[in-house]
């Protein structure tokens, strides 16, 4: 009886093991099926068909291929069909413990297994150099190439949206901050200047006594910045980065250090503006408890005279319906609160880490086509197609630029959403290049109510390369004591926010400091300091 | 022995077929797994399995031992968990004895769906209504100010030392009804006759709850009870996140969410499931605690 006992089990564990099955190396790559050249993408010469599962780590995605413009035109040229599938964390440490994944894979350049894509990627260098040297030598762009390529000499996943230096010099590229006003209080109250925290408070006190209504009858309130909650584009609404960035504080220390922002002198100062705002009913009440929806609300009904805005490419559909009712009264964006040191407002653009990551993992049924699509849609051309659709169908070339047909660069500028579904261009972008887009398209790429603001950052915007995947390589330790300082720092915050006097204030930073020392900052610091140096050799 | 083994398991081949089965599933999916809590003692990643992963010894368990925030986390999963057992599990009782007092059938039903709704909303959609009933415009804040009970909105969420009660009162809101199915159950399975003897003696109400129900359903009372306790440690993570905010972080991070934030969250599965270890051993200690006690007090126990 016993002995059954033991047999059973032995086989539940089995069948419990199972399933870690061999992979693919890359010794093993098969030969490729045509005669390849760096000149000429392979998928031109390759008329080989293929059906390829793509999994995004995002369960808001739910795109199919197939069904819109963009797709349709990508499967005619490269033979390749996609089947999506999307999902969370869940699903993806269940694939990777499983070993069972599809053929492609797109992550975002944070998650804890970009650290250890050796283990479940085919390097695409290695997949180029066999398959398609059009990719390393022609598509992809040489920076982001350099900084992608490991210690070990290999690249294993290909970023969307990384803005090289080549790609700042260019210019086009936009910010994501913006400090918005309403547009009729501003110009009532005589276009103040906001610049100074005496200007700040003043205009936020002259607007309380104007009293205007917002669309639910109650008083609009003078200033309004994004929600606290975490899984936020940048948590603690403008006080993590959004804030420092106007006022110029830098980020990195003049021997090329790690810069500690927080405790910054100016930062420090406009704090305590943000305090006495707050001291004197000047602010949201519930600016540090209120929800994502509370905060969109809000900006639907024009709540707000001033609203600081960490996140404008998540701002559009609550601006758009408000600016659609009111154009009178749109948000527009301002010179905000500034560097009483003379700093220049510095908003970060997009970084060369870009967003995502895609990889073609050891289990691709058929690596060949699967390198030949990433290299179609990272090239300019497949970029082209992705943005634009086919020339003559959807898009005509005008001064050397493609330029959307009128009536779809009206939908994508009034009706983004409905844009997405049944045109699909831009919508696949988790291998685009943001900044050619840029170049391309230019203002006209977003929605109508962002143009202004998104016009106003381009002066502003600077590249902090240096910063890229700071915290990404971390060790456990440090990450988890990140994640504790982070979280001190939160309620340090709204301790701060909610303090009656300066001396609380210095207090309650003192024992976010002491926390800090006490939790591993040394040793984070160190870490940090050593991604900095990493990236500056991958930069050079 | 033997033959006697055999002649008995033939003998009886028809309850075996029917146990082996649930035996099987048993130790497929509840004892096999367990050999993952191997996790715990190593630096695991998924990619490498635990046949790859590397061994740490006690290292996950130190780090949260070590940690000071780790005490203030528990003692607010033991707090918020203490006052919902104390208000809410007496609470259902009550409830459930009121209702079944209720003599019309009509309004008897409708309390007791009325009382089961919340129960069927999910945390996400209560946490949103929550938020904005207690928000500085919200509906407690409109009532307070209109009879004029307060001069000036109060931010209950965002003030730490509300948030154990605001935990608590939530939770029973949304569970009190629905907690009342089994005792009601227990009440209507009491022999009527005891109710009519008692009538006849002379006892009024209470003494009739007192004397009849409450005896009726003592067994009832009990096993809801030590299963209470023994899910102690479990403060109900949905609840936290979405109540959540960083003013009141100090005194709303519980067991689970701090498993969240610093485990799962950063894909640390082994530092999560040292402290999915260490807390199983206190709820299991915590219930052959209760069970002992509950043994000494009154003799119906679960084991």
């Amino acid at each position: 009886m016993k002995k059954s006992i033991i047999i059973l089990t032995l086989v539940a564990l089995a069948v419990s093991l199972a399933g870690c099955g061999s992979k693919t190396t890359s010794a093993e790559l098969p030969d490729s099926k045509i005669e390849v050249t760096k000149d000429t993408p392979s998928w031109k010469n390759d008329k080989a068909k293929a059906d390829l599962d793509w999994y995004i780590n995002f369960d808001w995605f739910a795109q199919t291929w197939g069904n819109d413009v963009a797709t349709k035109y990508i499967t005619e040229d490269t033979g390749v069909n996609i089947t999506y599938s999307s999902g969370s964390d869940d699903k993806l440490n269940t694939m990777m413990a499983s070993g069972d994944l599809p053929d492609i894979i797109t992550l975002e350049g944070t998650d804890p297994f970009v650290k250890e894509a050796e283990k479940f990627a085919i390097p695409l260098d290695e997949l180029a150099k066999k398959y398609d040297p059009y990719f390393l030598d022609k598509a992809a762009k040489p920076g982001t190439l350099k900084f992608f390529t490991r210690d070990d000499g290999h690249i294993y996943g290909y970023p969307n949206s990384s803005n090289t230096n080549s790609d700042y010099e260019k210019g086009g590229i936009y910010g994501n901050e913006a400090f918005l006003v309403r547009k009729d209080i501003y110009e009532q109250l005589g276009k103040p200047d906001m610049t100074t925290p005496e200007g700040f408070i003043s205009a936020l006190e002259a607007a309380q006594k104007l009293a205007v209504k917002d669309e639910t009858g109650k008083t609009v309130i003078p200033l309004g910045i994004p929600n606290f909650q975490k899984g936020n584009f940048d948590p603690n609404g403008i006080f993590n980065k959004t804030l420092a960035d106007f006022i110029g504080v830098p980020v990195l220390t003049k021997d090329g250090k790690y810069y500690d922002r927080y405790t910054d002198a100016d930062f420090q100062k406009w704090l305590k503006v943000i305090v006495d705002a707050r001291q004197k009913g000047l602010t949201d009440r519930d600016m540090i408890t209120m929800t994502k929806d509370d905060k969109n609300a809000r900006l639907t009904n024009g709540s707000y005279f001033v609203y600081f805005s960490s996140d404008l490419n998540g701002e559009p559909d609550p601006l758009s319906m408000w600016t659609k009712e009111h154009p009178d009264k749109e948000y527009i964006a301002v010179n905000g609160p500034s560097s009483t040191i003379g700093n220049k407002t510095a908003l970060p653009g997009t970084s060369i880490e870009g967003w995502t990551q895609t990889f073609i993992t050891k289990n691709a049924k058929d690596p060949q086509k699967a390198m030949e699509l990433v290299t179609y849609l990272v090239s300019e051309y497949g970029n082209n197609v992705m943005d634009f659709g086919r020339e003559g169908e959807t898009y005509t070339i005008k001064d050397g630029k493609p330029v959307l047909n009128p009536d779809l660069l009206e939908l994508k500028q009034t009706d983004p959403a409905s844009f997405e579904k049944k045109v699909g261009l831009t919508t696949h972008l988790w291998l685009q290049d943001s900044a050619l887009l840029s170049r391309q398209m230019g203002i006209s790429q977003f929605p109508k109510a962002l143009q202004q603001p998104k016009k106003w950052t381009q002066d502003h915007v600077v590249p902090q390369f240096e910063l890229a995947s700071l915290d990404v390589y971390l060790s456990k330790e440090s990450s988890r004591n990140k994640e504790k300082i982070d979280q001190n720092w939160s309620q340090t915050l709204a301790k701060i926010l909610d303090a009656k006097s300066d001396s609380e204030i210095d207090q309650a930073m003192n024992e976010f400091i002491q926390y800090r020392k006490a939790n591993g900052y040394d040793k984070l610091l160190e870490e940090r300091n050593n991604q900095i140096a990493a990236n500056k050799k991958k930069l050079e | 022995m033997k033959s006697t083994f055999k002649h008995k398991f033939l003998s009886q081949w028809e309850l075996q077929v029917m146990v082996w089965p649930s035996i099987i599933l048993m130790i497929v999916f509840s004892f096999v797994p367990m050999l993952g809590l191997i996790i715990a003692f190593q630096d695991y990643s998924p990619l490498s399995g635990f046949t790859g992963s590397e061994f740490v010894g006690l290292d996950n368990f130190k780090a949260f031992l070590g940690d000071k925030d780790f005490y203030n986390v528990l003692t607010n999963t033991l707090a918020i968990s203490l006052m919902k057992l104390l208000i809410g599990f007496p609470l259902e009782i009550v409830l459930a004895i009121l209702i079944n007092q209720i003599r019309l059938a009509l309004f008897k039903k409708f309390s007791q769906t009325v009382s089961y709704l919340p129960h069927f909303l999910s945390w996400v959609i209560l946490g949103g209504m929550i938020t904005s009933w207690l928000g500085s415009s919200g509906l407690v804040n409109s009532f307070l100010l209109s009879t004029h009970l307060i001069s000036e909105p109060l931010s209950f969420l965002s003030n730490a030392n509300a948030y154990w009660w605001i935990a608590t009162l939530s939770d029973i809101w949304k569970e009190v009804g629905w907690g009342t199915i089994l005792y009601l159950a227990a009440i209507a399975g009491i022999d009527p006759s005891l109710y009519e003897a008692a009538k006849v003696d002379g006892a009024k109400i209470l003494k009739r709850i007192w004397y009849v129900t409450l005896p009726g359903i003592k067994n009832i009372i009990v096993l809801m009870f030590l299963l209470r306790v023994g899910s102690i440690l479990g403060a109900n993570l949905d609840q936290t996140l979405v109540l959540q905010n960083s003013s009141n972080m100090l005194r709303s991070e519980v067991i689970d969410s701090y498993v969240y934030h610093l485990g799962l969250a950063q894909g640390d599965f082994s530092f999560a499931t040292a402290v999915g270890i260490f807390s199983s051993v206190i709820s299991v200690t915590l219930l052959l605690v209760a069970n002992f006690l509950t043994k000494k007090l009154s003799d119906s126990t679960i084991f």
